[in-house]
């Protein structure tokens, strides 16, 4: 089924809500979802720069949800990159691994301020996971 | 389902302690039938709801006119938690500490600044640093960063020389909380914000220039020092990146830590640790340093709007630039209640001590603590000042601005940024904002009527309205 992410209505703020087949691709699809927020429809001239690896922890897989998602808002902001080729190498229930590489636009679309576990969920049904998180912009 | 609120005066409705499972306190939200009806369509009385049932709270939770969803606590609400066991939760006070506004009142009129308006507010733009932009930033040492973060606007003004004393007595707390510690902040929070001091930032954060346009009390506009006719600016933005990884830090630190104190919640964003254990020591001691950095972000930008008014206004006449006033809404603080001792958490909400408070300065002993309400771009501010009355109905709080009514994508739905930018314009407001998207989801129809939402609050008797402001040009984040 592959990955795929949609942003329902929240009157502050931004839901995002993600499908996937397998965890990998929903970290993956959230990382591009949190791009394409921050990127909206301006237009992108650099291509992507050097490959960081990346090693996320957390008390559980929701929580690992919003620290990844924090982890690339953290670097977004420090090194001036949006990350838009990200692969996810692994998923477990407290750490997870991923390889990003970043463009660097001259500006943003959108700030977003943090992952937050407000309705935080993140669940496997029916052989597909499922998540959704609200992100403070 | 949630119960629903009942009306207990014009304008106060109620959701009963006891209304919903886990209820400490009931929640009061002040309301019109109009208004009441518009925050009932969100998640926000199931948010406040939620927030009664944090553990240590005290007499009621509050949610004000311009109340809406947004994460754990609604924006627009109001906690106090009895010291020194009650909670202290990060998600009270939001990602944006000490996300506030500061007034600031010129001696020029519209008449006398002419055909300058323009170049005026393009000249704002080039020098107050927004969104993503590099340009501009002062870039501050790891010493300087420490003395920003336990000292606030006192080092700024005066080490840093960006401003006068006169500012510091008009500032919410003199601009420094001296329970901030910058051992508190940690090394991703100061990598974030060591380039950020003096910059807007993004999403509703903005620069205004502006027009008194009404004065409804003659005694007090004059002891806040506008009159008729004169020129302001509003400058509405907090601690940026610094302060969004205080909270993210603290979320995730008190998320570990519940089950600990046998603490339980109905959302994982409203973390919280007793004030008095080490977990709410050190937040409250790291939020107090972000708040520090966001009182010096304003007067960094303060300074900024004084020299660029005096280059570009000078010739006009008399550009020197006053500062009103300066008040936070969102942030935590330690303040006497009914004779306790609370923590009163503010989410988009802002502190209205009525006169005679000590808190206040000798300047406005008389009249009471300013209090701004933005509406939305394009649409006018209020400026208030609070009452004695506030400290019985809201912890002395009142609301924070028009608050959003419609999602930031159904803003996009119904107003078309290009169009909107041609209709300010009509009005004769100077729009700087590079994206016409961004426009949209910050169009007047996104938020409630700012009018409705003051006149609530002044027949609650939390404050009482002294100006009404009139944009002639926005910077938006």
């Amino acid at each position: 089924m592959g990955a795929d992410h949609r942003f329902e209505e929240h009157t502050g703020e931004v839901r995002l809500v993600l499908s996937a087949s397998t965890l990998e691709e929903l970290f993956a699809e959230a990382g591009r979802a949190l791009a394409e927020i921050m990127l909206g429809e301006l237009p992108v001239t650099t291509s992507a720069g050097r490959e960081q690896r990346l090693s996320v922890q957390a008390r559980d897989r929701a929580a690992l949800l919003a620290e990844w998602l924090n982890e690339l808002i953290f670097l977004s902001e420090t090194s001036k990159q949006v990350f838009t080729r990200l692969h996810v190498e692994r998923v477990g229930p407290n750490e997870m691994q991923a390889a990003v590489a970043g463009v660097s636009p001259d500006g943003l679309r959108t700030q977003v301020k943090a992952a937050t576990l407000h309705g935080l969920s993140l669940e496997n049904r029916g052989g597909a996971w499922q998540a959704s998180v609200v992100l403070d912009v | 389902m949630d119960p629903l609120p009942v009306q207990i005066s014009e304008v106060v409705y109620e959701i009963p302690k006891g209304a919903a499972p886990g209820m400490h306190v009931p929640a009061r939200i002040i309301a019109d039938r109009e208004l009441m009806a518009q925050i009932a369509r969100d998640q926000s009385l199931h948010q406040l709801i939620n927030v009664t049932t944090l553990p240590g709270t005290w007499g009621r939770v509050v949610g004000m006119p311009d109340m809406h969803e947004g994460y754990g606590f609604p924006v627009g609400g109001v906690a106090a938690t009895l010291t020194p066991d009650g909670v202290i939760s990060p998600g009270g006070i939001g990602f944006d500490i000490n996300c506030g506004v500061r007034l600031l009142a010129s001696r020029l009129t519209r008449a006398q600044i002419g055909g300058q308006l323009e170049t005026f507010v393009h000249e704002l733009s080039r020098s107050i640093p927004t969104g993503y932009g590099r340009h501009g930033r002062l870039s501050l040492s790891d010493q300087e960063l420490d003395r920003v973060l336990s000292d606030g606007c006192p080092y700024v003004v005066g080490t840093l020389g960006l401003g006068t004393q006169e500012d510091l007595e008009r500032i919410e707390s003199g601009g420094r909380l001296a329970a901030a510690d910058p051992s508190a902040v940690s090394a991703r929070a100061r990598e974030r914000g060591h380039d950020q001091l003096g910059t807007l930032g993004g999403g509703n954060h903005f620069l205004e220039v502006q027009e008194v346009e009404t004065v409804f009390d003659d005694k007090a506009a004059a002891a806040l020092g506008l009159f008729a006719g004169q020129m302001t600016i509003l400058i509405h933005t907090g601690s940026r990146g610094l302060g969004h990884q205080v909270c993210t830090d603290a979320v995730r630190t008190m998320d570990a830590s519940l089950e600990r104190f046998g603490i339980e919640l109905p959302d994982r964003q409203l973390a919280c640790a007793p004030l008095s254990s080490p977990e709410g020591q050190s937040y409250f001691a790291g939020m107090c340093a972000a708040a520090n950095f966001g009182w010096s972000n304003r007067q960094v930008l303060c300074h900024r709007a004084r020299t660029v008014a005096e280059r570009i206004l000078g010739g006009c006449g008399d550009a020197r630039m006053e500062l009103v006033y300066d008040v936070a809404h969102n942030i935590a603080k330690l303040e006497e209640h009914a004779g306790r001792r609370l923590c009163v958490h503010r989410k988009g909400a802002t502190r209205a001590f009525g006169p005679g408070n000590p808190e206040l300065p000798a300047r406005y002993q008389g009249v009471g603590q300013p209090v701004f309400v933005p509406g939305s771009m394009g649409t006018r501010t209020f400026v208030l000042v609070g009452t004695a009355g506030s400290d019985e109905v809201s912890f002395g709080s009142c609301c924070h601005g028009a608050g959003r009514a419609l999602s930031r994508h159904a803003a996009k739905r119904r107003v078309e940024g290009h169009v909107l930018r041609k209709e300010l314009e009509s009005q004769g407001i100077v729009v700087r904002c590079p994206s016409n998207a961004e426009l949209a989801e910050e169009a007047p129809l996104a938020y409630k009527d700012v009018e409705r939402v003051v006149d609530v609050v002044a027949r609650a008797g939390i404050a009482r309205k002294v100006v009404r402001l009139r944009p002639w040009g926005v910077l938006k984040g």
